[in-house]
């Protein structure tokens, strides 16, 4: 048992220790989760403006007032780059190169080995970006008047644990396709920005009318970015909050489940000469 | 006069191969025009949050947003098509050592490395889209088509592209420092999306930072303003200097950078 939980723990420290080798591309890839921030305050801050035809100050947009969405817009962006994934590429090289034959005669879990790589190339960013939240939000709260109770955070971290897994999931099946698509690249590409968009990471979910936001609200991607950040914003509190997180690890399970038929289908499938 | 003209030849020809290669990896042809639709379906995004909050923004009207977006989304068929991929790649080129085989080509080495690939399906999507954007916008303003504002559209455009590539290649220049640069390219990338909305959203500030330090709103707000006429006198002076200004900038920060460069095979 012990030297099962010490080959992930070897895993984890590999993507810990692979995410901090490159540091100043660390510190820029922080760095790039800066413009969006900016880039939509600027624009809600001209839209929730006087002059815009907005009403009194306490004047809603898309079911937002303009405090509410300013802390949507920070932290669903720091959420966004927290769970972002990357580990796909190495799946698909894996499985185009050939280099999974020595995975599948190591006595480890591939799934176990690319999680516990992940959860350790992730831990140094979630302990800068969660630094950076906090100051984020005492910001905010001056600013705005925003704040956020100690069992909004706590319900945070838990809808944050599972956003991590079940955005893991999502982007390992999407990574699985490599069994039966050569050039997958661009595909990747186009899946990250449909699914963080479907998950309300570039504006929040009401954003897209009532019949398109419902419907979107049905699909597991919201549980990665808006649900947390709503959470964390104390749009979604009691039992809302209790239902949300068994939503999330209800599509966790279904997700592993389907993840698991992919792989044994994508193995059964899968060749490698002379690696 | 005769290297430009060479460049341009072998530009073209490069074009050409770039196409035939794209067309033999259809599959690859066809998710990379998916993508791109996916980021264009997020720039259609900030006009449709306009459109839904029926706001005016700064005293801009949805209908001059729609402008703007379009004009941005033309702007990336130039950044996305023809020079965003060897920017992403120049990482990986240095890190491997195929930095080499272009340093012997008889051709400048700054026009192969940062021009030598392009992408046509993306380009075509974009420009597409975007001048289909940008006319409708223009269409539902009464009055703002004319030849004169066309061409002077046009111009800023080019002008706008030009900046962008010097722009985004100045940074790119560390990569001959610090090796692994794929995240100052990804910073840079999420720099262009203040595109996304035009620069009078942003205080004055930022709007001079914008213009004159960092010349972003160059690239793609000064040729709306123009088309909308709403430019002033020293945006007209600006955007007309300001390639060349650039252009030299990027020239040095390159030929600086270089220097630094130690080959991984020698």
């Amino acid at each position: 048992m012990a030297e099962a939980g010490g080959k992930y723990l070897g895993s984890f420290s590999l993507g810990l220790r692979g995410a901090l080798e490159y540091r100043a591309n660390f510190v820029f890839s922080l760095l790039g989760a800066v413009a969006p921030v900016v880039i939509q305050t600027a624009l809600w801050t001209c839209l929730y403006a006087p002059g815009s035809g907005a009403g009194s100050s306490g004047d809603r947009l898309f079911g937002f007032t303009y405090a509410q969405m300013l802390g949507y817009v920070v932290v669903a962006n720091i959420v966004s780059r927290l769970v972002r994934t990357g580990f796909e590429y190495d799946l698909n090289d894996d499985i185009k190169s050939g280099g999974l034959d020595r995975f599948l005669v190591k006595p480890i879990d591939y799934f176990g080995f690319r999680m516990a790589q992940f959860a350790g190339a992730k831990s140094a960013e979630t302990a800068f970006m969660g630094l950076t939240l906090a100051i984020a939000l005492v910001v905010l709260s001056a600013a705005t008047g925003f704040s956020a109770s100690h069992l909004a955070a706590l319900g945070f971290v838990a809808a944050l644990a599972l956003a991590f897994f079940l955005n893991f999931l999502v982007f390992w099946c999407v990574g699985l396709l490599g069994f039966w698509l050569a050039e997958i690249g661009f595909l990747f590409e186009a899946a990250r920005i449909v699914i963080i968009t479907a998950s309300g990471g570039i504006f929040p979910l009401s954003v897209f009318g009532p019949s398109v936001g419902s419907a979107l609200a049905v699909l597991p991607f919201r549980f990665t970015i808006q649900f947390p950040t709503d959470v964390l914003c104390g749009r979604v509190a009691g039992a809302d909050l209790a239902w949300g997180l068994a939503a999330a690890a209800a599509w966790s399970g279904l997700l592993l489940v389907l993840a698991r038929a992919i792989w044994a289908a994508g193995l059964r499938r899968f060749v490698a000469l002379g690696s | 006069m005769r290297e430009i003209r060479k460049h341009f030849r072998i530009y073209l020809s490069l074009v050409r191969m770039n196409v035939m290669s794209q067309m033999e990896y259809r599959a690859n042809f066809v998710t990379g025009i998916l993508m791109e639709l996916g980021y264009l379906a997020v720039k259609i995004l900030y006009v449709v949050v306009a459109f839904g909050a029926g706001r005016s923004i700064a005293g801009f009207t949805p209908d001059e947003m729609l402008v703007f977006v379009g004009t941005f989304v033309t702007a990336t068929a130039f950044y996305a098509g023809m020079y965003m991929m060897n920017f992403f790649q120049l990482s990986t080129l240095v890190k491997d050592g195929s930095f080499d085989t272009l340093m012997t080509k008889p051709i400048s080495l700054q026009f192969m490395a940062t021009l030598r690939r392009c992408d046509i399906g993306i380009f075509l999507v974009d420009s597409t889209a975007g001048i289909a954007m940008t006319l409708v916008g223009l269409s539902r303003l009464s009055g703002q088509l004319d030849a004169w504002r066309l061409l002077g559209y046009v111009f800023f455009l080019l002008c706008g592209s030009a900046v962008g590539y010097a722009l985004y290649l100045i940074p790119q220049s560390l990569v001959f420092r610090v090796v692994d640069a794929r995240a100052i390219a990804g910073v840079s990338d999420s720099f262009w999306d203040f595109n996304n909305v035009p620069m009078i959203v942003y205080d004055r500030l930022g709007q001079a930072l914008g213009s004159y330090v960092l010349p972003m709103f160059v690239i793609t707000s000064f040729p709306s303003l123009f088309a909308l006429g709403r430019m002033t006198g020293a945006q007209l002076v600006w955007g007309a200097l300001a390639p060349a200004v650039f252009l030299a900038l990027a020239r040095f920060a390159w030929t600086r950078g270089i220097r630094n460069y130690s080959s991984s095979s020698g």
